[in-house]
């Protein structure tokens, strides 16, 4: 993820990037930045507005970015980079004095994804991320981190934490350092990295390293020396240990202990003296907080061309590559136009070419797999269905690991289908799915099922306006024929007539259904859940 | 093979296939099985695979002693005793390999390094190229416990889920706990949408042009195909398995025997990094290994007592690849723990290897020895194994062409029999 980097060094003059010759069609494209800005399908008025006018297609995904939806999209979208969604960390909620295993490892992780949620949602500058003086907390955070929290509330608000740490947004959170802690010996260095890898698309770990069999490294001090004066290890370390330097406030003495963990450490800031040895400084400019860390970071160029090609790849779901390139500058100039605000940048990526790719003409994406919470969101908006148990548990961002005071839930094998259904868990999962898989297949199929039987049972006005489950295809075909077409309107903004083939096989599906157990709610659920099932809910 | 090949390969008879009688004949690479097990975090290699008796500085762990099963030899430690009857059982048919270099001491690129021989993060790992290279199974790599990285091999990979989350999907039971009350439908009815599913499916990937919508169609369609045989599947094999690493092992034997995989992935230790002992090494490491090598017994029997498809038992057609991302430091720091190291070792056991032997080391200054390419045996000159020639060498040994996976690595000598 350099390539926008690398162009500040290529010829200004390259050649543009060949433009898609397909472009989708305004419904296909309609769906697409739907569900990528809202993690929900159009609506029939909105299939219908872009059927009448194909011109007023812009205007709807100007709304879809002004969604309330639009922040909580966003967190997911980078959730795949911070990584911080886990299943375990050094810290159990049994040691903190909690009994709620899953809502602590759930709060912890959403921390800095719900500051990017808000930046993105109120329009702050990007750079608020690294500068900002709040965080995010929810009632659970709130029981074991020093922040303000409103008594009596519930769920996520912005808040403060209370011991004075500098101002540096989620540089400054506890949740990104719980996620990736430090030990004596790597004194911050993996720390130092991840921020360069989130912030400044620079991950050092990818760099392939060379041991000089010169350096004798049973000793000490030669490794020492060798870090600051061997051209192999230089390359990395001049830069990365100042870095480092910056993060000893989350210097822990037992990475083991919650409550030390929760807050702040100033007298530690200097600890670096007595570690690496190395004081703090941004490649290159000495500093001394974390919040000085945050504005360097802020002001680096780097900053904002590494947020626009990560924009890019989670958009379009493939990684950047140097054909890219005079794209990737047209939506940086648009994101430093649009007051380096996520939804600028995003309008103008959805308006790009590639994005709107009918074909795999000039590095488009004609289709692409949703990652499993926009699989989980879209049918939540659809049938009103969300797969919670245990009383509210998302079975899409909990998986079970670690979790064995749960005995009941346990029983039930139904807790957790995050990387099942192809999202990482930051461990043994490291990367979403980008291609469809067989436990992917079999979780779409039981969510489907599940949501179509809460739709008939619970909701049916919800999807079959007008069915009374009284009639059958020889009684009332018309009626039943008519929710049918309501569902392909509803579901993929298809008008398909009566005695189209769909209703009619359809029917002929009821019918099968309805001779197995005479039951019409029985046979409507079956057929509501094939239609859930559609490919067209799983590539977009 | 390529993927789309791959892909396109006939699926229609992966069911009746899992559960042909089986002639007994020897098994062929083309024909080999491979349990891969993880141990996360770095273990000290030190503990059982690689003497530091003569290494100056090294820390030595009291109580330790050499010890020869052959000319194999390991670490003998009282407080370890699976580690011998280990080696006294399956010596003849273990390869140890020490001073493997994994260029890296973070754990998520290690994990990559080892298991794919690089770090673009799009390759996919040895179990994924090894089962999608095979004949078409039902399931060609499942993933039980510890990373997976399946690169564009996705629809050959699956994971159980550490609590049985792949057989309740598969029963339907997933929906017993949902806090909505909501049911699975009835067989009956399940074969009925499924078939109708397939259909659609199939009939919308045939209309996708684009070859980037027709490649994710194609995995789509595949993957709905597999997902409908490992539903009928599931009357004979339980894919539940338990917390523990000895019923983890009873899956993979499982699914194995029964030819629904090719390759199965297990996991040492629990899915956090156990083995990362920055403190206490000496006592963790040692209940660690105690405890993997106690599950090892168990895997070995169970593969030596079970039929294989082809050959007369399971071990006589499976290679069992047990690894960790890393090594440890030699020394140990202020808290008693070791710190990461980029040489490591692996253990190998089961078919097609010259069993009974280690190859390669550490030298003096703790760097992995250069090895004969051909012997095996340490050579003056050259380079130390690393982890593309790990990759060379399993794939060798799966008859799939290194060349194509991990151009320029060789297999690491004296290891294929």
């Amino acid at each position: 993820m350099v390539i926008l980097l690398l162009a500040a060094c290529a010829p200004p003059d390259a050649p543009p990037a060949p433009a898609s010759a397909v472009t989708l069609p305004p419904r296909d494209l309609l769906v697409r930045a739907s569900l990528d800005a809202r993690g929900v399908r159009p609506s029939i008025d909105e299939y219908a507005a872009v059927e009448a006018d194909p011109a007023a297609l812009d205007a709807l995904l100007d709304t879809y970015r002004a969604d309330p939806r639009f922040g909580t999209r966003v967190g997911d979208l980078w959730s795949e980079l911070y990584l911080t969604r886990t299943d375990t960390y050094s810290v159990t909620a049994d040691s903190l004095g909690l009994d709620d295993d899953r809502a602590f490892i759930e709060a912890i992780g959403d921390e800095p994804l719900r500051v990017l949620g808000y930046v993105a949602d109120t329009d702050l500058p990007w750079t608020t991320l690294v500068t900002a003086d709040w965080t995010m907390a929810n009632e659970t955070l709130a029981t074991f981190w020093p922040v303000e929290y409103p008594e009596g509330s519930v769920g996520w608000v912005k808040t403060r934490y209370t011991d004075d740490r500098p101002a540096a947004g989620v540089l400054a959170g506890n949740a990104l350092w719980w996620r990736y802690t430090s030990t004596e010996s790597n004194a911050n260095r993996k720390r130092a990295n991840i921020i360069s890898r989130l912030f400044l698309c620079n991950d050092y770990l990818t760099r392939p390293l060379e041991f000089d069999r010169s350096v004798n490294l049973l000793d000490e001090a030669a490794v020492a020396d060798a870090l600051v004066t061997d051209p192999g290890c230089v390359n990395c370390h001049k830069s990365l240990d100042p870095l480092a330097s910056f993060l000893f406030g989350f210097w822990w003495l037992d990475n083991n202990d919650g409550w030390e963990m929760a807050g702040y450490h100033p007298e530690r800031e200097r600890a670096w003296a007595d570690n690496t040895g190395v004081a703090p400084a941004y490649y290159g400019v000495p500093g001394d907080s974390l919040a000085d860390l945050g504005r360097s970071i802020a002001g680096d160029e780097r900053f904002v061309t590494c947020a626009v090609e990560q924009a890019w790849e989670l958009l379009l779901r493939r990684d950047a590559t140097p054909a890219d390139t005079n794209a990737l500058v047209r939506h940086r100039d648009a994101f430093l136009a649009g007051g380096v605000t996520m939804r600028a940048l995003f309008a103008s990526i959805q308006a790009d070419p590639a994005y709107r790719a009918g074909d795999d003409t000039g590095g488009g994406v004609p289709a692409k797999l949703v990652t499993p919470l926009v699989l989980a969101s879209q049918i939540e908006d659809l049938t009103g269905f969300r797969w919670t148990t245990a009383a509210g548990y998302d079975v899409f961002k909990v998986d079970a690991a670690g979790l064995d005071d749960k005995g009941t839930l346990l029983v039930a094998n139904a807790v957790g289908f995050r990387t099942l259904s192809g999202a990482a868990d930051g461990y043994n999962v490291t990367a979403t799915a980008r291609e469809p898989n067989t436990t992917l297949v079999l979780v779409h199929e039981r969510l489907a099922e599940a949501a179509a039987y809460h739709v008939v049972h619970a909701d049916p006005a919800r999807l079959l306006p007008g069915v009374t489950f009284a009639e059958t295809p020889a009684t009332d075909r018309a009626a039943m024929a008519a929710a049918i077409q309501f569902l392909h309107l509803r579901l993929y903004g298809d008008t398909v007539a009566a005695d189209s083939d769909e209703v009619t096989a359809a029917l002929a599906l009821w019918e099968q259904l309805y001779a197995v157990g005479a039951d019409a709610r029985s046979a409507w659920t079956g057929v509501l859940s094939v239609l859930l099932r559609d490919p067209r809910l799983l590539v977009y | 093979m390529q993927r789309r090949a791959f892909l396109r390969s006939s699926l229609g008879a992966l069911v009746g296939g899992a559960l042909l009688a089986r002639p007994a004949r020897a098994a062929d690479a083309a024909q080999r099985k491979f349990i891969f097990v993880g141990a996360q975090g770095g273990w000290d290699a030190t503990r059982v695979f690689q003497p530091v008796f003569d290494i100056p500085g090294a820390h030595v762990e009291p109580g330790i002693q050499p010890r020869f099963v052959g000319d194999l030899g390991y670490i003998a430690h009282p407080g370890r005793p699976s580690v011998d009857s280990f080696f006294e059982a399956w010596a003849s048919q273990s390869v140890i390999l020490n001073g493997v270099l994994v260029p890296s001491i973070a754990h998520d690129i290690c994990r990559m390094l080892v298991l794919t021989g690089s770090v673009s993060g799009v390759s996919a790992d040895w179990p994924a190229l090894i089962a999608s290279e095979g004949a078409p199974r039902v399931l060609p790599h499942v993933v039980i416990g510890g990373p997976s990285f399946p690169g564009d091999r996705g629809t050959a990979v699956a994971r159980t889920g550490g609590f049985g989350q792949l057989e309740s999907l598969l029963s339907g039971s997933a929906l017993d706990a949902s806090d909505v009350p909501v049911r699975a439908p009835l067989a009956p009815e399940e074969s009925l949408l499924d078939r109708w599913v397939s259909r659609r499916t199939a009939a919308w990937a045939s209309a996708q042009r684009a070859p980037s919508a027709a490649a994710l169609a194609t995995s789509l369609t595949s993957s709905i195909d597999r997902a409908t045989a490992l539903k009928e599947l599931r009357w004979i094999v339980d894919f539940s398995g338990g917390s523990d690493f000895v019923s983890q092992a009873a899956v993979a034997v499982d699914v194995l025997t029964r030819g629904v995989s090719r390759c199965v992935s297990l996991e040492s230790g629990g899915s956090s990094l156990v083995w990362d002992t920055h403190a206490s090494n000496d006592q963790i490491q040692s209940y660690l290994f105690e405890d993997l090598f106690y599950g090892l017994k168990q895997l070995a029997q169970m593969l030596a007592l079970t039929p294989g498809e082809v050959a007369p038992t399971l071990l006589e057609e499976t290679t069992v690849v047990v690894f960790s991302e890393m090594g440890r430091t030699p020394q140990l720091n202020d808290a008693d723990g070791k710190d990461h190291w980029p040489y490591t070792s692996v253990l190998l056991f089961g078919a097609g290897l010259a069993g009974g032997r280690v190859i390669g080391g550490l030298d003096q200054s703790y760097y992995g020895v250069p090895v004969d390419p051909v012997s095996g045996d340490i050579a003056g000159e050259g380079v130390a194994p690393d982890t593309s020639a790990l990759g060379a060498t399993l794939l060798t040994l799966a008859d799939v062409d290194p060349a194509e996976f991990v151009p320029g690595a060789e297999p690491i000598g004296g290891v294929i029999a």
